[in-house]
């Protein structure tokens, strides 16, 4: 599943919207794909210049660490044209923040998961359909406003869900947190 | 022309002009958006300054358009919590609903960068000592590590200057090691050196050993992205040798395990204080008690002026569930003064607010404070998911409320003590049994030379802590100024038997005794504190005196 594809770039249209089956690049050029053979893809859209999102780090790994044994892949998207791959990779060594980085530069895995901030989550299920976009927990009310300890945690259900087939309860929740169209 | 076809023509223009001047006036970054930026942003959000990421060429403003609409139109950003009242403060940090309007519309029509060449000069990006370079840089002794997740953090460092002479402090700037953790700080001076340990240590709330007799009126608060307050002549504060310096410091977990180790940078002043605030306290945490669920639970405290006052500064506090923060003051002609409104408190965002020119207002002016709380589950900040009840208390668990007034009393006098007996008679009325108020009332009686006031409040603050040997000092000394001898030997002897090394009460023991006739015992007593103080002034001149006249 790993292939070296240095120099080549995929665009992707907004066509595929109802097909995912294509790859993305890593920062340092190889090639994913993120819908592959696992019965759960979890993507997490990040921007490597919010602090909502760094500090979801711990918690993303504690889900990655509870799901190792299953057959859940983890990446985290960066849509943003302009990103620079030092510092994605600075952000994910510095924070330790689990998964594969992918990067979005046309945001089409944004459309395909309906994120629109950063961080979010979608899950899709092994057939690439969407099961579940939007936040990770219920910690952030509001921008500044960040719950103590959260009481629903949205990500780890709906991954949970997805594994076992059954309908994700709230498919769709609010996530809060750095715009994603504000990145080009 | 017929008028249906003139309206329309009419309408018709009126849509065409106002496409046009939509085309020509819409907001730029360079003529509308860089002004508010560059005087509310930027002096955070720089490169390695507080702010998560900098604000300052258009490239930067431009990935965050959105971002910023939304958190200035939510008033989130910038963080500034008071509402706007007619006694403003130095350094408002808030938006009028016009530049607000103004990103909104910036946002909406597509970002426009405009002429850059209009753009206003960039503010100046701190680097380095804000107010230049210190006289004294005192460094944490070690880093406080600041875990990955969690809750927010409050670490108390304490500094030594190590000073060897008094100095006058006009000034002090933190600067932290690692500025984008570290939300604002609050400085404690500590000068009896009470806190004794170098290494640090947790707590949202500091409790320092202060005299009563000397107590200092200055806030000393620090937030970043602003000039630190320079006092002017006249107010500077004192720094002893042995004094501490005790940083408490609010930390927020970043997502990774972070490090703070920061650096106090004092200004001396070369003028002695000629004027001397004091920190007027108004609370009310006795009615604390909230119970879960409750969405609106208030508490309430006023305080009436003994002098003609001026404001200097305010600093409401409380914890997580406050809401509705507010205090005005009602003057003797019934004219009201609001003093602060805060309609969305944010223990995040706190801070001193200074007036920009002081709020001046007569004696018997009332000043009142009114806090709500909120410890219902829709309150996002309810550290208790599910609620459970709150009671008043220093940690940070508890609930506070709290409001410090800086004062100066107009006539230019040191009233420390005024303001100190008013609060402690007031303290009284709400909690007749506190032991610091019924102690303050007592020493302030003793310092006015009207022992038999202290006697009262002493005999209650001995009641109340029977084992504190500074009281039954206290005590025993209104008791000797009222005549009463052999009771006043007796505290002191109990407050020896409680701190036997307590150089203050054998040498009042000593002038008791000499008093009752027993010289011998005084002389003994007074060998006693040379022996564990050698170079004791007042024991020595004390025994010289005696044993001259035994001779």
């Amino acid at each position: 599943m790993r292939t070296c594809l240095c120099a080549v770039f995929l665009l992707v249209s907004s066509a595929i919207a109802s097909s995912p089956p294509v790859t993305f690049l890593d920062p340092q050029g190889i090639q994913y794909d993120p819908f592959g053979t696992r019965q759960a893809h979890v993507l997490v859209f990040v921007r490597t210049d919010c602090p909502i999102t760094n500090r979801y780090a711990p918690e993303l790994g504690r889900i990655k660490t509870e799901f190792k044994e299953r057959p859940v892949d983890f990446w985290l998207v960066y849509s943003d044209r302009s990103q620079q791959a030092a510092e994605v990779l600075r952000q994910i060594d510095d924070f330790h923040l689990p998964g594969t980085a992918l990067l979005d530069p046309t945001q089409a895995l944004a459309h395909l998961a309906r994120a629109t901030v950063s961080p979010q989550a979608a899950v899709f299920d092994e057939r690439g359909r969407l099961t579940y976009s939007g936040r990770i927990d219920d910690r952030v009310a509001e921008l500044g406003k960040v719950r103590a300890t959260a009481s629903t945690h949205d990500l780890e259900k709906a991954i949970a869900d997805t594994l076992a087939h059954r309908p994700v309860a709230h498919p769709q929740t609010r996530a809060i947190g750095c715009f994603l169209a504000d990145v080009q | 022309m017929n008028p249906a076809r003139t309206t329309a023509l009419l309408a018709t223009g009126f849509l065409v002009l106002r496409t046009l001047s939509a085309q020509s006036a819409g907001p730029t970054f360079a003529r509308e958006i860089a002004p508010i930026v560059y005087a509310k942003c930027t002096p955070c959000h720089y490169s390695g300054g507080p702010g998560p990421f900098p604000l300052i060429s258009y490239q930067d403003v431009r990935s965050h358009a959105r971002q910023i609409a939304a958190v200035t139109k939510s008033r989130y950003m910038p963080p500034w919590l008071p509402a706007e009242q007619p006694n403003h403060f130095a350094g408002e940090l808030r938006l009028t609903d016009e530049q607000i309007k103004t990103i909104a519309d910036w946002v909406e029509n597509g970002s426009a960068v405009g002429i850059l060449a209009e753009a206003p000069k960039l503010p100046e990006i701190p680097d380095g000592w804000r107010l230049g370079q210190p006289d004294l840089i005192v460094k944490a002794p070690q880093p406080f590590r600041v875990p990955a997740d969690g809750p927010d953090v409050f670490w108390n460092f304490v500094l030594t200057p190590g000073l060897t002479e008094r100095h006058f402090v006009r000034a002090i700037d933190i600067r932290p090691s690692n500025p984008k953790i570290v939300h604002h700080a609050n400085i404690v001076l500590d000068r009896m050196g009470s806190i004794e340990t170098d290494a640090g240590f947790s707590g949202m709330e500091v409790t320092v050993l202060g005299s009563i007799l000397d107590l200092d009126g200055h806030f000393l608060f620090w937030k970043p992205g602003t000039i630190p307050w320079s006092e002017p002549d006249g107010l500077s504060w004192r720094l002893d040798p042995g004094a501490k310096l005790v940083l408490n410091v609010h930390l927020q977990p970043s997502g990774k395990v972070e490090f703070e180790q920061p650096s106090v940078g004092v200004y001396f002043s070369d003028k002695p204080p000629t004027r001397f605030p004091y920190l007027l306290q108004l609370e009310h945490d006795g009615m604390l008690d909230i119970p879960a669920g409750n969405p609106d639970f208030v508490v309430n405290d006023s305080l009436q002026l003994p002098v003609d006052t001026e404001i200097v500064a305010i600093y409401p506090h409380a914890h997580y569930l406050g809401t509705l923060l507010e205090a005005w003051a009602t003057r003797p002609d019934g004219v009201g003064v609001q003093l602060i409104r805060i309609p969305a408190w944010d223990q995040n965002w706190q801070a001193v607010y200074r007036y920009r020119d002081p709020i001046r207002l007569p004696a018997g002016t009332v000043v009142h404070m009114q806090f709500h709380y909120d410890n219902s589950s829709g309150n996002p900040h309810n550290p208790n998911r599910p609620p459970k009840r709150v009671e008043g208390g220093n940690q940070s668990t508890d609930e506070m409320g709290h409001l410090w007034l800086e004062v100066l009393p107009e006539d230019g006098k040191d009233n420390r003590r005024v303001y100190a007996e008013a609060w402690a008679r007031h303290q009284i009325e709400k909690y007749p049994d506190s032991y610091y108020a019924n102690v303050t009332l007592g020493a302030l009686a003793i310092t006015r030379i009207h022992p038999e006031d202290a006697v009262g409040p002493l005999r209650k603050a001995v009641q109340l802590k029977p084992n504190d040997p500074f009281a039954r000092n206290l005590y025993g000394v209104a008791l000797d100024a009222t005549g009463q001898v052999t009771e006043a030997l007796a505290q002191y002897r109990l407050a020896l038997e409680e701190k036997p090394d307590y150089a203050n009460a054998r040498f009042n023991l000593a002038r008791a005794l000499v008093r009752s006739g027993n010289t011998a015992a005084a002389i003994e007593n007074l060998h006693a504190i040379l022996a564990a103080h050698p170079s004791d002034p007042a024991a020595k001149s004390y025994l010289d005196q005696l044993t001259h006249a035994t001779n």
